[in-house]
């Protein structure tokens, strides 16, 4: 190849470089870029030219550092003014302000934003004392049990005892708030049980105030007994007739209702008539419904009364250990009653029944009595299947809360964007204002903020609106007589892009940030992307 | 009112040689070789000339026949102004180093 052609595939080289430089100058000093290229074609010698193309591509840094840093040139911001936002971004701004108006609107959006900063769920203690107030203030018993839900410890006792007073059928209240009593009162277990003992007497046919008031005892001793040795944890309680009686009482008692129900129509009624869409609330307050102690049941179903039933059958006495089996297997029937017990509470109640018909099964095989061993193990293998149906039953649950999953991840992803633009937008009409909007590169900033921001809102909200609509119906059609699956529904779809992006870690912050660092991304991509084509585009009608 | 401006050599030798021939337009790269300057070093100082209003451009027209018109720079009336003074200042500063190197 000869040295001319060398110098000609090189020249282009150049040339091709040099157009490169003017196509990456800044659009409003281009000028300057093609005013280097014609010189570059004034030159001889290779040497020369690379030395100018070499500084051709120092000054498009220096052009870019210039732009960044102090804006645009002056003669290209005399020659193209700011826009300021104008009629149309204001109106779609004010659409997007009306729109929160819209029924659910405002607590949806509230509600997301409380899932991200789970220190913020329940009421605040500030508006908690105003409904206190207006409840001693009109003897509203409900308003006041109500408000002891949600209180800290002391007020809680307080609001409880009150209502209770006004009304003595809210003594389950005292059940409801149990958690806090440690806290709330010096010599919590002999207070606890003296309000049990009023739960007793008002509904002396349910089976969990007596076992509230067992678990006194029992929690009393349970630092001393050991989880894997339940046998010799009954024995141990067995010495306390306090605890054996009260959970002989539970064991008789015709009814099982552990106050779900309860707790729930109370909650949602003073919301819906107070008109407070709290979803996010309503559903913490539903999954922290206290629930008998299990650990203390099973140690005395399994432990001590299965147990002593088949000391019973060892002994002879056949119908002494029926007898126990049967008490066992109506216990649990009574726990499992649909609609009242949460689902931990039906599958222990599932678990008892089948330990009962195993046990039965095994002690009637033994004697000659006809149907009676075949009936005992028809039960058993029934409840087997019932048991292995409910936990596929539990398990559908959690699955459709998960394909559902997508929809709640639009609820989250445009309740951050709606938000961040809804701040930047804030943010720029406010610098503005401020005077920031002559500043040669702020003031472009602002603008294009306050113009942009309004047509990224109202579209966002309005995609907010049609997927989270279901759930505002929702809370308000809700009743207690569908507890598993309508406010499993409910919860799991506006908690579950937790799980969806966190892979099974509980902390909803990790959600927020993840939110946020994708809504940023996808605008650093946009920017960049718009200023490359206008850039390219540029270039090309020049 | 010509502001105060604080100029680097590299533009005190730009400044200089429009100097000489304050009315006459100037093509880059005659300015380059003039100065000793490379492009990477003389267009950011035109360009930052031309920011503060010291120096006005155009492209030559009519372009002559066969090649792309160049752009051409001269020094304004206020651009005339501050280089008198900004090479003032330089000169004062080279006779007081001069001044401190011989004592």
């Amino acid at each position: 190849m000869g040295a001319a052609t060398k110098d000609s595939m090189l020249m282009r080289a150049m040339e091709r470089a040099f157009e490169g430089i003017v196509s990456l100058w800044p659009a409003d000093s281009r000028d300057w870029a093609r005013a280097m290229q014609t010189e570059f074609h004034e030159m001889t010698g290779t040497r020369e030219r690379l030395s100018w193309l070499s500084g051709g591509a120092m000054s498009l840094m220096a052009a870019w550092t210039q732009r960044l840093v102090f804006g645009k040139s002056k003669t290209a911001v005399a020659a193209n003014p700011v826009k300021k936002p104008g009629v149309l971004a204001f109106a779609l701004m004010a659409v997007a302000i009306a729109s929160l108006a819209l029924p659910g609107m405002w607590a949806g959006l509230a509600s997301i934003t409380k899932v991200w900063t789970p220190s913020r769920i329940g009421l605040p203690q500030g508006e908690l004392a105003t409904l206190a107030r207006e409840g001693e203030r009109n003897h509203d018993a409900r308003l006041l049990a109500f408000v002891a839900m949600f209180s800290k410890p002391a007020e809680a006792l307080r609001n409880a005892d009150e209502a209770v007073a006004l009304d003595p059928n809210l003594a389950w209240i005292y059940f409801e708030i149990r958690h806090h009593w440690p806290q709330a009162v010096e010599n919590s277990e002999t207070e606890f049980v003296d309000r049990m003992r009023k739960l007793e007497a008002a509904e002396p046919d349910n089976a969990v105030p007596y076992l509230a008031e067992a678990e006194t005892y029992f929690e009393i001793a349970e630092p001393h007994l050991s989880p894997a040795r339940l046998d010799e944890a009954a024995k141990e309680m067995e010495k306390n007739p306090a605890w054996l009686a009260a959970m002989q009482k539970a064991l008789a008692a015709p009814r099982y209702e552990s106050y779900a129900a309860r707790r729930f129509d109370l909650v949602l009624s003073v919301m819906r008539e107070r008109r407070m869409e709290r979803p996010i609330d309503l559903m913490y307050a539903e999954a922290a419904t206290p629930i008998p102690d299990l650990y203390n049941l099973r140690v005395f179903l399994v432990s001590s009364v299965l147990k002593g039933a088949e000391t019973s059958a060892a002994n002879g006495d056949i119908r002494g250990a029926r007898k126990q089996y049967g008490d066992v297997i109506l216990f649990s029937q009574r726990m499992r009653r649909v609609g009242s017990s949460s689902t931990i509470e039906n599958l222990m109640a599932l678990e008892f029944s089948r330990k009962a018909f195993e046990s039965e099964a095994k002690t009637v095989s033994g004697i000659d009595s006809s149907g009676e061993a075949a009936s005992a193990s028809i039960a058993h293998d029934e409840i087997e299947t019932e048991l292995a149906a409910y936990r596929a039953a539990v398990r559908r649950e959690w699955t459709s809360a998960a394909t559902a999953a997508p929809s709640a991840f639009i609820i989250h992803l445009c309740t951050g964007i709606a938000v961040l633009f809804g701040l930047i937008c804030l943010t720029a009409f406010v610098a503005y204002w401020c005077g920031l909007g002559g500043h040669a590169v702020w003031g472009r900033a602002v603008c294009r903020a306050a113009r942009i921001s309004p047509s990224v809102i109202l579209p966002t909200l309005a995609l907010f609106y049609v997927n989270y609509l279901p759930y505002h119906k929702a809370f308000w059609t809700v009743s207690s007589r569908d507890l598993g699956g309508v406010t499993w529904q409910l919860g799991g779809l506006l908690v579950q892009p937790v799980y969806f992006v966190s892979m099974n870690l509980s902390r909803t912050a990790i959600f927020f940030w993840t939110s946020i660092i994708l809504v940023g991304a996808m605008a650093a991509t946009l920017i960049v992307a718009r200023m490359a084509v206008r850039n390219w585009s540029e270039h090309a009608r020049a | 009112m010509t502001s105060l401006f604080r100029s680097s050599k590299q533009t005190s030798k730009v400044l200089g040689a429009m100097m000489r021939e304050p009315a006459n337009w100037h093509y880059g790269y005659a300015l380059a070789l003039k100065t000793g300057l490379q492009s990477g070093t003389l267009y950011p100082i035109l360009m930052r000339l031309e920011e503060r209003g010291w120096l006005e451009t155009q492209w030559e027209t009519p372009p002559p026949g066969g090649r792309p018109p160049r752009h051409m720079y001269r020094l304004t009336a206020s651009g005339r102004a501050g280089a008198v003074t900004a090479l003032a200042a330089a000169r004062g500063k080279r006779v007081l180093k001069a001044a401190v190197a011989e004592s």
